[in-house]
């Protein structure tokens, strides 16, 4: 008995704590309940009328029956359950609980693992409850069981996905309108995902697996699919964490470390896919997705706060590499620009690379992915910067500098807006007047003037913002050397 | 042990919620903080918790910053902030139960200590409740139980008598003192000034984010002679002696009181032994001569001045 109280006691002892309170609280309300209860009402009529319908077994009516008793499953899994995790973390940040917890030994990490794993743990119960009605399904006729397998494998993977999304969400709504506004566009997403990954589902049950993914590679195809949600979820992971992180940590070093690992097994991925099918454009497509996701990072970089704080200060590695590697990863405006700067040039370089491969085909590659994610990024690091000295030199009384980012959206709408109202009223109508519009790359046909403004624009960004950046990279260096 | 803080400061933008503050507590004191409203006393008590991250200064516990080492005052430091616990579906057991896990108190530790204190904070007939079902002063002890579990050296709060009943407030006081007694030292924030004077050892006084004044509640009153009120019983008429005191320096206010005359007296000691020698050369009959005592209150009404930044 002491044997078993003790291995009980381990167990308890490495348990993380917000699962146990998760976990308490979601079972003892009334909304787990009651969504458990109607939807396996559902599941329960749905089946028992297929079943007691006897035509029902002499045509598809069994894939029909899988997929609504799916759909209810699914929706369950994908977008209630994940909202309802989403929505109690942004109650807590809006009514300052979490507070409490970080003058504990609890660790921002700790706090969305457990946050993910109660939620996916609801998700496997909900999931278990309802396999036994899907299992019936097998007894009418057109359910291939390993579509049905996979689809559900596949489902639980997105699931995961959505869950850690909302809690993402549930992370950045903290105060008033932005709460609003960011659980509306969760939400709004969540939705959006739900029907399109339904019809993705539906077409695995009713055509097969191997007609779904098209390509010959089943296993490897399922299996990018899933590194790709894996690696996004793992991203978000640290994303809400650095995002609850008490002010003053080092919130930025998880997150940077995390997306350059990301960036390289996608690269590692991508390379795989380039030599099994012999086609080095999937190389282009890669490079667009990097590319374009580092470039909204440069909208995270200039909101992070432009200081070295004493948390921050007393983790500087010394050594020459460590410390200057240290200045690009460790959280810091100037340091998360650098961080992207050659993220992106290490980018364009594997295109480059690619580009010269004779299964690259279309020698026009190059030349289109240096126009849009080479415009995109000197727009997004323009606008960023642009913000940044404007927060900074007018307004920085008013708006903190963790919204900056708010700051060079609403500089990027006004020069994109005015110029075209301003010729409405002048009678001007040239498509020239959407240049500073980073979206509208595509629509302007002079090209090479598009890239030279967003070039034009950066440099001028950078010019702007030279003192404020080398002012951190010199306290950075004098932190390290002290 | 011993917390201190020296030259503490914290700026939201232009706003200075926090000044060059610097005192000092030591295990089983219990200090009072007290300030008008937006004085700086939650910033300052946070930054001591490690939720807050000062602009300047720094907060020593022994000696070891916890500014840069927060994990210390993880270690060292309870606070009961003036929010009372929101988790309304969990139990009290629950509550404390998930702190102690929080904290990492291994599980067999753990089911002794939380029942232990829930006996100490008198919560062990409602550890079956919903936090939802409890009253304000039974959220408060679920609050102190909470900041307790991990047996912490200094124990920070913030308003906690706030909307408590009398039974309560009186529960919360001898509460404090046992604390006290166990050597933990205790930095307690409240308007409730009478209270507090009955079991602080010591004061700080702050507005506007400056500390106006730091020490013990005797050295507080006795220090704020501007403001003193000097008591005087005769044995001649009344009103003759009245008319007599009104002519002398430093006199201001005065009335007559019963069978004795008060009066303003803003000098030191010593101007109040040449003011008593005055009065028996001019051959006046007194058989009391003393300073009305001053108490808490009075003494922050008199050196604040209500102002918000």
């Amino acid at each position: 008995m002491t044997a078993l109280n003790n291995i009980i006691d381990r167990c308890d002892e490495r348990i993380n704590p917000i699962i146990v309170k998760e976990l308490r609280q979601i079972v003892r309300g009334k909304f787990f309940w009651g969504v458990l209860i109607l939807f396996l009402g559902f599941q329960c009529v749905v089946l028992s009328l297929s079943l007691a319908d006897q035509s029902a077994h002499y045509n598809n009516s069994g894939q029909e029956t899988l997929m609504f008793l799916y759909g209810v499953l699914f929706l369950a899994s994908f977008a209630i359950i994940p909202i309802y995790s989403g929505f109690r973390f942004s109650r807590e940040r809006s009514e300052g609980s979490d507070e409490l917890l970080f003058i504990t030994t609890i660790t921002p990490q700790t706090i969305i693992r457990g946050k993910f794993a109660a939620a996916f743990l609801i998700i496997l119960l909900i999931n278990s409850a309802f396999a036994p009605f899907m299992s019936m399904t097998f007894f009418l006729s057109g359910v291939d069981l390993w579509a049905t397998f996979v689809m559900i494998l596949l489902g639980l993977v997105v699931s995961a996905a959505g869950t850690m999304f909302q809690i993402c969400i549930g992370s950045l709504s903290r105060e008033g309108g932005s709460m609003y506004l960011f659980r509306g566009a969760g939400l709004l997403f969540q939705v959006m995902m739900f029907f399109s990954l339904m019809s993705i589902s539906s077409e695995m049950v009713r055509y097969g697996l191997d007609r779904t993914f098209s390509s010959g590679y089943l296993y490897s195809s399922i299996a990018t699919f899933v590194t790709f949600m894996a690696a996004g979820t793992y991203l978000l992971y640290h994303a809400a964490a650095a995002v609850v992180s008490p002010a003053g940590t080092n919130r930025m070093l998880p997150v940077r470390v995390a997306a350059t690992i990301l960036w390289l097994v996608t690269l590692l991925m991508t390379g795989y896919w380039a030599v099994v099918s012999s086609n080095f454009e999937v190389f282009a497509i890669w490079g667009f997705l990097s590319s374009y996701v580092l470039s909204m990072s440069c909208l995270v970089a200039v909101s992070e706060r432009d200081f070295i704080t004493e948390r921050v200060a007393r983790d500087i590695p010394s050594g020459f590499v460590r410390g200057r590697l240290a200045f690009v990863f460790f959280s810091g405006a100037a340091g998360g620009l650098a961080w992207v700067l050659i993220l992106q040039i290490l980018t364009f370089a594997v295109i480059l690379l690619a580009s010269g491969a004779p299964a690259f085909g279309s020698r026009n590659m190059m030349g289109d992915f240096v126009l849009y994610s080479g415009s995109f990024y000197c727009y997004l690091l323009g606008y960023s910067l642009l913000a940044a000295f404007i927060r900074r030199v007018f307004i920085a009384d008013h708006i903190d500098i963790r919204n900056t980012w708010v700051v060079a959206l609403l500089t990027c709408a006004v020069l994109s807006i005015v110029p075209i109202l301003a010729g409405g009223v002048m009678g001007m109508g040239s498509e020239d007047l959407l240049i500073a519009n980073p979206l509208y790359v595509s629509a302007v046909r002079r090209s090479d003037s598009v890239l030279l403004f967003a070039a034009c624009l950066a440099v001028i960004g950078l010019v702007i913002n030279a003192a404020w950046l080398g002012r951190q990279f010199k306290d950075f260096y004098k932190e390290m050397d002290a | 042990m011993m917390l201190g803080v020296k030259n503490l400061c914290k700026n939201f933008g232009d706003t200075h919620a926090v000044r060059r503050l610097n005192f000092q507590l030591n295990g089983g004191d219990i200090t009072g903080f007290v300030g008008p409203n937006g004085a700086g006393k939650t910033t300052t008590l946070r930054m001591m918790a490690s939720i807050e991250e000062p602009s300047s200064g720094t907060i020593e516990l022994d000696g070891h910053s916890i500014v840069s080492n927060p994990e210390l005052a993880r270690e060292k430091i309870g606070f009961v902030p003036d929010t009372l616990p929101t988790q309304d579906d969990m139990t009290v057991f629950e509550y404390i139960d998930f702190f102690a896990r929080a904290y990492a108190i291994k599980p067999a530790r753990r089911r002794g200590l939380v029942n232990d204190l829930m006996e100490f904070t008198n919560l062990i007939g409602i550890r079956e409740k919903l936090l939802s079902a409890l009253s304000k002063g039974m959220k408060q002890r679920v609050s102190i139980a909470r900041a307790l579990i991990h047996d912490p050296a200094f124990i920070l709060m913030d308003e906690p008598a706030a909307g408590l009943d009398p039974r309560a407030r009186i529960e919360l006081r001898e509460l404090l003192r046992v604390l006290s007694r166990q050597g933990k030292g205790i930095l307690i924030s409240s308007h409730i000034l009478s209270e507090l004077s009955e079991i602080c050892s010591s004061t700080l006084i702050i507005e506007q984010g400056a500390m106006l004044k730091f020490g013990s509640i005797e050295e507080i009153t006795d220090s704020d002679l501007s403001h003193r009120r000097l008591i005087i019983r005769p044995l001649d008429s009344l009103e003759e002696f009245a008319n007599f005191m009104i002519l002398l320096p430093g006199v201001e206010n005065l009335v007559v009181n019963g069978k004795v005359v008060e009066f303003d007296f803003a000098g030191s000691d010593d101007e109040a032994f040449v003011l008593l020698k005055e009065i028996v050369a001019a051959g006046r009959k007194i058989i009391e001569f003393r300073f009305r005592q001053q108490n808490l209150e009075s003494v922050f009404m008199n050196i604040t001045k209500g102002e918000v930044q």
